[in-house]
């Protein structure tokens, strides 16, 4: 199966070049990459679990970072990381700034418009982190409520979700980084939202702070790469690759060390 | 109950006592030593907290007053609003006890602020501590917000209660301007630090204003702001900054408790450490102490119990024995049957004062010495097992009957009855024997016996004794094939003698015929009397051919009847005085009869009697044979 993939892409690739024309780009970015021997790979480095650069050590870690660095493996090539974020996530991608952006990049209809996502690895919800001394906020039905400060990260899927979904508190939207723990701990504002990687990660560093679950299935994601949209080859090869890890195991056995198997997507 | 038990159940009662009452003031005592220590400790403990936490909260405020003075080196620029806001706030990005920052004008109005909420904002500053009349840029501080920021929030307890904040002054006095940096301390912050170390379960943490006001406590259900008089009125904080002590809070609520004053700041950091949690493993020791204590308590009381009573069964059992062993010394001592103690060897360990006196031996001449010693017998010499098998099998034995040498060289017939003595195992330690004196009876046997079976004129065996001889002879004949003879032996003319001389005479003559008979055969063989003037001698052990024992025969027959034929002299007494003397010639008629083994006793006799018969109708003093 994987080695028919791997035909098909070859066919497309040297049998039907015209269709790289038809996208419009000059040369496929899979050439590229293989010709500069290098895949530049969008991350965001506060994303704990997938893409997180530890201030101390300056060291990357996450399943992520493994899984660019497995598909570098696969394409033969080294992996450059460009730092990026939510925010700036679409200019960096659609400017060329790296070939692809590999942080768990949840699939809303507003970056569907600008970008080209794989088929999905991992799907989380929304969960609410606060302090825990927070008097305000004791479960997830407190969250809603006038007086009540939410935070979100710029550019985050948790941005538009909560704009729509929050009736009567006040939204806090935040773009430098780690404002959202800043804000909550120091009490202005009484929660911020996350997902399910930050989540694992961040409350195994933080004593201070205490997880808020929905009682219920809030709002599930499907997390995916995201590239520019056109160029075929490079967005088959891609998918090629995901299926890959997928079906290796590659991708699970990256999700069991950083605690994140069960939202990975079938 | 005798005294003497009383005295000793009174003594082990006292004992047990002492020893319970010992053991459980022991226990109790390091019962509390172990309470102290763990009271001592958790006193440390909460200390090391006061310490800790003061420390953590001078240093952000001292981050804090250093914020402050930072704002006094942009001296230059505090015009510009915009400038200042953005100062403030990038400031507070990594501030997070810090909700807000605000500068203030001459009159306490906001004038910039991280919050633009705050804008316009008049923050009266009366309260704050310490007085501003102290220092110019001494960082002060104030009572508690409610709120999230001076935008939302009002002072003391307000409709908000769940969130609150804490204002703190730092002034910047200087020739060009009166201001005042305004900061929103965030409580919770530190409440979240000191909750990680110390949980609610375990005691609180409070920050008290000099003047006794609550700032903050880890018991969220406390309100901010609320008076601690103690602070006040127990503590002089100016003398001594740090102590430790134990209180009830709230009625029921037993703390350890220790203060620690600000090194630069007038606040003081109050720990309350739980009592119950820092004895928690004083409750777990306590525990397993008595766990251990208590049942062995009541062992050692059970055992204690059981032994006394133990003792007791044998004090009861040694009074009795002593009792019964009085009543035997008694017995022994005054009994009139000669009594001595032998151990198992059969050697003398005591007598009594009986046998002293029926064999004249005191107990220091006797004693150790075996008892064989003092008896002839052939039957126990040399020693006496049979003393002590027959008495030993037998308690109802009538024992042996001996000889016994007494000290003066006579001898007494005894008769020893011997009793085991047992130990507790019953083995077999010695024998108390009895030595009863029966030499009168020995000797009225021995008369009785010689009545029955002796002719009392004569002294001579009579028919019975006669009867058993014959059957002894038929008997050894038997197995020998000898010869024996029955010679059946009458006087002549004895009614004659009797008629003219009288019974006594004739006696005399009875006496003396015996005698010569006696004289005539050997001593094997027996002369009896058949009563009157009738004898009848029995024969042993003659040759076992027949014509050669009856040759033997013939000659004794003939001994004889030339013995009694010689004349005899008869002495007549009267009175023990001679009166006269008569001679008289007497003949016999003799029937004798041979045999070996054929025919009874009675029979033989009748053979015999047969021929003397014979024997006097042919004439007198003639021998016939059967």
């Amino acid at each position: 199966m994987h080695k028919f993939l791997f035909l098909t892409v070859l066919l497309i690739i040297m049998g039907f070049p015209f269709l790289s024309e038809a996208s419009g780009t000059a040369t496929n970015r899979l050439e590229r990459v293989q010709n500069e021997n290098l895949v530049r790979v969008c991350i965001w480095p506060d994303y704990y679990g997938i893409t997180f650069r530890n201030p101390k050590t300056q060291k990357l870690s996450g399943i992520d970072i493994d899984m660019a660095q497995e598909l570098a493996s696969d394409l033969g090539v080294a992996v450059e990381f460009v730092d990026s974020s939510f925010a700036t996530l679409i200019d960096d991608v659609t400017g060329d700034h790296c070939d692809i952006a590999m942080f768990a990049i949840g699939i809303t209809a507003s970056r569907g418009e600008k970008l080209r996502f794989t088929d999905s690895h991992l799907a989380s919800d929304i969960y609410a982190i606060t302090t825990r001394t927070n008097r305000r906020i004791k479960q997830w039905e407190d969250i809603d409520n006038p007086g009540s400060v939410v935070a979100v990260a710029r550019g985050t899927l948790h941005e538009p979700v909560m704009k729509e979904k929050l009736k009567a508190a006040q939204l806090v939207v935040l773009d430098t980084p780690f404002a959202r723990e800043q804000e909550v701990q120091s009490g202005r504002a009484d929660v911020f939202m996350i997902d399910f990687p930050y989540s694992q990660r961040f409350l195994a560093n933080a004593d201070w702070a205490r997880l808020v679950s929905p009682p219920g299935i809030y709002h599930v994601t499907p997390y995916a790469y995201a590239m520019k949209p056109g160029d075929d080859i490079w967005y088959n090869r891609i998918e090629l690759f995901v299926s890959d890890i997928k079906s290796d195991g590659r991708l699970m056995t990256a999700a069991k060390r950083y605690g994140l198997h069960p939202i990975v997507t079938p | 109950m005798t005294a003497r038990s009383r005295l000793l159940r009174r003594y082990f009662l006292a004992a047990l006592l002492l020893f319970v009452t010992g053991t459980l003031i022991l226990t109790s005592y390091t019962l509390w030593l172990l309470r102290s220590d763990a009271i001592l400790n958790g006193l440390e403990v909460s200390a090391m907290h006061s310490r800790s936490f003061e420390d953590f909260i001078t240093q952000n405020l001292l981050v804090t007053d250093l914020v402050g003075a930072n704002l006094l080196d942009q001296e230059d620029h505090l015009a510009d609003v915009d400038h200042v806001t953005g100062f403030l706030s990038s400031t507070l990005r990594h501030a997070p006890f810090l909700r807000s920052l605000s500068l203030l004008n001459d009159r306490g109005r906001i004038i910039a602020s991280s919050n633009p909420d705050n804008l316009g904002m008049i923050v009266p500053l009366e309260s704050f501590l310490p007085t501003a009349a102290r220092g110019p840029n001494m960082l002060r501080i104030g009572l508690p917000w409610s709120g999230r920021d001076f935008a939302d929030g009002r002072p003391g307890e307000g409709t908000d209660n769940l969130t609150s904040f804490i204002p703190v002054v730092h002034p910047l006095k200087s020739e060009k301007q009166n201001l005042t940096v305004l900061f929103a301390l965030n409580p919770d912050y530190f409440i979240n630090h000191m909750l990680q170390t110390i949980e609610v379960t375990e005691g609180t943490v409070e920050v008290v204003r000099y003047d006794g006001r609550l700032l903050m406590s880890t018991d969220q259900e406390e309100p901010q702001g609320t008076l601690r008089e103690y602070i006040t009125r127990e503590l002089r904080l100016d003398e001594v900054e740090t102590g430790e002590f134990e209180q009830t809070l709230g009625g029921d609520r037993h703390v350890l408790t220790a203060f620690r004053a600000s090194r630069l700041y007038p606040i003081v950091i109050i720990t309350h450490l739980n009592r119950d949690y820092a004895l928690r493993y004083w409750h777990e020791e306590g525990n397993t102490l008595l766990a251990i204590v208590i049942p062995s308590i009541m062992a050692v009381v059970l055992l204690a119990a059981v032994f006394y009573r133990r003792q007791q069964q044998l004090y009861v059992q040694r009074i009795e024995n002593q009792r019964l062993q009085r009543i035997n010394a008694t017995v022994f001592d005054a009994s009139n049957e000669a009594t001595l103690v032998t151990d198992l060897d059969t050697k003398i360990v005591s007598i009594n004062p009986a046998f002293t006196r029926a064999t004249g031996y005191r107990l220091d001449e006797v004693a150790g010495r075996p008892l064989a010693e003092f008896l002839i017998d052939d039957k126990i010499a040399p020693c006496s097992p049979t003393i002590s098998t027959s008495t030993e099998s037998n308690l109802e034995s009538p024992g042996v009957e001996v000889q016994q040498r007494c000290k003066d060289g006579s001898l007494i017939w005894v008769e020893i009855l011997s009793t085991p003595e047992r130990d507790e195992q019953g083995k077999i330690i010695g024998y108390h024997r009895i030595s009863r004196n029966i030499t009168e009876r020995k000797l009225m046997e021995d008369r009785v016996r010689q009545l029955a079976f002796h002719d009392h004129l004569t002294n001579l065996p009579n028919r019975r004794l006669l009867l058993d001889h014959m059957g002894l002879a038929i008997a050894s004949n038997t197995r020998s094939g000898s010869h024996s003879a029955i010679l059946f032996l009458d006087l002549d003319n004895f009614k004659l003698l009797n008629d003219n001389y009288g019974h006594a005479v004739g006696d005399l003559m009875l006496i003396e015929m015996a005698h010569r008979l006696k004289k005539s055969v050997r001593e094997m063989d027996t002369v009896a009397r058949f009563g009157g003037d009738e004898f009848v001698i029995l024969v042993n052990e003659l040759n076992v051919d027949n014509s050669k024992a009856m040759t033997q025969i013939k000659q004794i027959a003939e001994k004889i009847r030339l013995a009694i034929a010689e004349p005899c002299f008869l002495t007549i007494t009267h009175d023990g005085k001679k009166q006269s003397t008569i001679e008289h010639q007497c003949t016999s008629s003799i029937g004798v009869t041979l045999f070996v083994n054929q025919g009874t006793q009675e029979q033989i006799l009748k053979q015999a009697d047969d021929a003397m018969y014979r024997a006097k109708r042919a004439g007198n003093s003639l021998v016939i044979f059967h």
